[in-house]
């Protein structure tokens, strides 16, 4: 009893209280400010809401053009996880097994890519996709940020790979298996799990996403969900209350699909920087 | 020799999708880059050969070596204040094995979440001085200006709340690294009397120096990209005295048009994170090594 | 079933030679082992014959077909892993079957020869599940059940006894014997471990640094071995080896000074060539192939440690000149330790080696 109630043990208490407390209370701000009317916020934003009224989040929706963004999003989301995890599991499996000096380059290459500053190839990928007429079309912004991804996934799924025995592979060979279909009936299925984990963790990403969606999406049609809010708080900054029921928007998805996910995100991210 | 060799070439097919995507979008692009710092192009007209013309004005712009100051500034506290507090948080989270994957969750809150949704949650409820809680305080209990607004504190203001979004990710990954340390090394200390302090600093963090340094190379490169922040609240200003080599070489491209400047900064982004790049390269070379 | 021939064999992994040009011929339906100390090459070999790594010189004959370029598939081989490398997502059905699923053999018919080889195995009940929810033992059978689906010309096992704890080895090592008879199948199997290629081998090919030191049955192997290495590596307990120098050569017999003994001349009935006498030698001997013998006769030597088990038992003696030996003692007699026993070596059973290690 004595122990939880010494001095270091209670200093620890604190911290962790007070970490938990300076993470959770922005959050929490928004979510009482999203239902109140923006004289309320003014007059006192710590103050509980005097009721539960959706309006805020009904102009919100209308608003942002979330309806649109939304769609804009998943679509977005979607071909990026799509593309990655299938290059990059593609690319994983040479990466892991091949020994040749060629690979290792190429491995280099990855490795080194992780590191390049978009400002290196956004502008002039800018133009090109302008020239193209490639702006506002979300599958090939798509195609960038899953390019962008590439490198920490094909590692990610790399280092998945070569956990699985390469006797496997060697049995695969004896049974008379090509490389596509060792790939496609034996590393594969045993891979999914990397798989998922990279999928989760790209979604997540790209949802997010800012610099380059904002580049490469302009025009209201184009819009995904964070930069349609980001427009909404432009234009109507004027009712903070409508804002934060608008980042309530954004922010709930996310939440929910961290929380519904959470060890996968963990383990993902925790993957590349810890041994083992 | 041959079967071999045939089987080599079909898993060059392997890796084609990801190489090809990696090169249109970010190998060619960059050497387009690497080119265009030596010209004055505005997008859309020709471009002209200007030689080292670039260099030589952002050498002598002062706002240039501002935003490399900050840059640098933005690093030092990075390196120092997110680290540190991820790594006593994550030593205190070691004895709460229970609460351990709520303590975690409520840590990554606030990295899973949007940059847009983070800047405006804190510019608009916390820093703002009609509607943010600062603006509250200042106007019932305590003067208290606005941050974002004053050249002095702009920077750090920025920094800390990109602070609040960051440091889950290293206590996490802290963490995790931590309950690698073998339990007998552990155990073998406790034996010998070593005190809670003791077994940290001699036990836990050698074996955790790997993971510690290689966080310290990824956050020195991410801190000379940086730009979501900073783009978000402050746009660079107040006076530039947020401005960083991001926003700045943004600014080149997309305001005043002049890609080449862009481009020249964009070079030397990835100077410092190439120099940053080979360190992290060697190391996790040796890491897989061992 | 097949034969195996092996022509001027070579691997080299970049610069380093790991198969030195090797010659071998195995026969219809013979059980080979590749037996040796840990990095001689054994493995490397079984995987040149399997085709899981290209040769750098030489050739590789099945049944007369020249195989050195042909994948594994094309030359009709099957193997069994240490690990057993069983796919871990596919039941034990799909795991014998892959190999005829790849060959294109539509299902009705796979599911026959799957069957059929599960129920040589004993292994029906298991069809349907995962390796993960089967023992060690059933695992291995599962492995070979791949492996007989084929019906290959050559099997061939990579340390496959190594995983498994003591009973499991024995168990399984007698079922692989039985699967020998009973599919008349030639096969050739790498162990590290003599007792295992004693017991199942035709033939033992014994290798060092990637070459064959001597090939022959176990028999031969342990009473007329090539050279020390293969004297010291077959038989267990390990062969005692005296320093030793010929001091007289007589018509059928050689007289051997063995300084660490006792003085005097031995005597050795097994030469096969006179070298010259002063040659400095190695001389081998067995556990068993030292006697006891009256007072006065033979030399003395203290015993030290005394391993018993049961039938048998070892006593580690050591010469008042520093010679140590293990002895072999059938007689229940209590040898205490410290006590003396004058002992004898058997001049019809000693070997004696050349100072490169050749049988002389």
């Amino acid at each position: 009893m004595s122990r939880s109630h010494s001095p270091p043990a209670l200093m620890a208490r604190l911290l962790l209280g007070l970490v938990v407390l300076v993470s959770l209370a922005p959050l929490l701000l928004v979510l009482i400010n999203a239902f109140k009317p923006h004289a309320e916020i003014v007059q006192n934003p710590l103050s509980l809401p005097g009721s539960l009224a959706p309006a805020n989040f009904k102009a919100a929706w209308i608003g942002g053009n979330f309806s649109v963004g939304l769609v804009n999003s998943l679509l977005l989301t979607g071909t990026t996880v799509l593309v990655t995890v299938v290059f990059s599991s593609l690319a994983a499996f040479p990466l892991a097994r091949r020994r040749i000096v060629i690979w290792k380059l190429v491995t280099l290459y990855f490795l080194c890519s992780v590191t390049v500053p978009i400002q290196l190839f956004l502008f002039p990928l800018y133009f090109l996709y302008a020239r193209l007429g490639l702006i506002g079309n979300v599958f090939a912004t798509a195609l960038i940020i899953a390019a962008i991804n590439l490198p920490l996934s094909v590692m990610l799924l790399r280092t998945y790979v070569l956990t699985i025995p390469a006797e496997l592979d060697d049995a695969a060979f004896i049974d008379g298996a090509t490389p596509w279909q060792t790939f496609l009936y034996v590393i594969l299925p045993l891979m999914k799990p990397g798989c998922v984990t990279v999928a989760v963790i790209v979604a997540l990403n790209t949802w997010n996403e800012f610099l380059i969606t904002s580049t490469f999406q302009q025009g209201d049609a184009g819009f995904t969900m964070t930069l349609g809010y980001r427009a909404m708080a432009g234009v109507m900054s004027a009712d903070r209350g409508i804002m934060m029921a608008g980042a309530c928007i954004v922010i709930v998805p996310i939440i929910a699909f961290f929380l519904f996910l959470q060890r996968l995100f963990v383990e993902g991210m925790t993957a590349g920087a810890v041994k083992g | 020799m041959s079967q071999a060799a045939e089987r080599d070439w079909s898993y060059y097919l392997f890796v084609l999708p990801a190489l090809l995507l990696s090169a249109c979008v970010i190998l060619v692009p960059a050497l387009l880059t690497l080119i265009l710092a030596f010209t004055d192009w505005d997008g859309v007209s020709r471009p002209v050969w200007l030689g080292l013309d670039n260099f030589r004005d952002l050498l002598s712009d002062i706002t240039f070596w501002r935003a490399i100051f900050n840059n640098v500034k933005w690093t030092v506290i990075f390196l120092t204040i997110p680290m540190a507090i991820a790594l006593v948080v994550a030593s205190l989270l070691l004895t709460r094995r229970r609460s351990q994957r709520v303590y975690q969750i409520i840590f990554l809150l606030p990295y899973v979440l949007s940059p847009i949704a983070n800047a405006s949650i804190w510019s608009n409820m916390i820093f703002d001085q009609r509607s943010g809680v600062l603006g509250y305080l200042n106007k019932r209990l305590l003067p208290m200006q606005d941050p974002l607004g004053h050249v002095s504190t702009a920077l750090y203001t920025v920094a800390s709340v990109d602070i609040w979004h960051f440091w889950g990710y290293l206590a996490v990954v802290f963490f995790a690294a931590m309950r690698q340390v073998p339990t007998d090394q552990l155990e073998a200390a406790y034996l010998e009397g070593a005190g809670g302090w003791q077994i940290f600093r001699h036990v836990t963090l050698p074996n955790i120096l790997p993971t510690i340094a290689l966080m310290f190379v990824m956050v020195t490169i991410f801190s000379f990209l940086t730009f979501d922040y900073v783009y978000l609240m402050t746009g660079g200003g107040p006076a530039h005295s947020t401005e960083l080599l991001s926003t700045l070489a943004y600014g080149f491209a997309f305001r005043s048009f002049e890609v080449g400047k862009a481009a020249a900064i964009g070079l030397f982004m990835s100077l410092f994170g190439l120099i940053a790049a080979v360190a992290y390269v060697w190391m996790s070379r040796e890491s897989v090594r061992r | 079933m097949a034969t195996l021939e092996l022509q001027k064999l070579e691997k080299r992994f970049e610069s380093v030679q790991v198969i030195r040009p090797m010659d071998l011929l195995v026969a219809h339906g013979e059980f080979v082992v590749f037996v040796g100390p840990s990095g001689c090459g054994k493995s490397t070999l079984l995987r040149l014959i399997a085709g899981l790594e290209p040769v750098s010189s030489g050739e590789i004959r099945i049944d007369g077909k020249n195989v050195t370029n042909l994948p594994p598939v094309d030359r009709n081989v099957a193997m069994v892993f240490q690990n057993y490398a069983l796919y871990p997502h596919m039941t034990v059905e799909e795991n014998i079957g892959f190999g005829l699923r790849i060959a294109g053999m539509p299902k009705a018919q796979r599911r026959e020869k799957v069957t059929e080889a599960a129920r040589i195995l004993k292994l029906e009940p298991y069809l349907a599940r995962k390796p993960k929810a089967l023992s060690g033992g059933q695992r291995q059978r599962v492995a070979i059940g791949r492996a007989i689906v084929k019906k290959p010309k050559l099997f061939l096992f990579d340390e496959p006894l190594s995983n498994l704890d003591a009973e499991l080895r024995f168990q399984t090592r007698l079922e692989i014997a039985k699967l020998h008879q009973d599919l008349d199948a030639t096969m050739i199997y790498v162990t590290h471990d003599q007792v295992e290629a004693m017991t199942l081998a035709d033939r033992i090919v014994v290798l060092r640094d990637g070459c064959i030191e001597q090939v022959g049955t176990p028999m031969q192997l342990y009473l007329d071995p090539a050279n020390v290495f293969v004297a010291g590596f077959v038989g267990s307990p390990k062969m005692n080896f005296l320093d030793a120098r010929i001091s007289a050569v007589r018509e059928d017999t050689v007289w051997i000074t063995i300084p660490a003994l006792a003085p005097g001349d031995y005597e050795c009935r097994t030469l096969r060539s006179r070298p010259a006498v002063g040659t400095k030698i190695t001389l081998g001997v067995r556990s068993e192939h030292i006697e006891e013998i009256g007072a006065d006769l033979g030399f003395p030597a203290k015993v030290g440690i005394v391993e018993r088990l049961g039938s048998t038992s070892y006593a580690y003696v050591e010469t008042a000149l520093g010679a140590h030996l293990c002895v072999e003692r059938r007689v229940q007699r209590e040898d205490r330790v410290g006590s003396t026993v004058r002992l004898r070596l058997m001049p019809e059973c000693v070997f004696a080696f050349a100072e490169t290690g050749e049988r002389l």
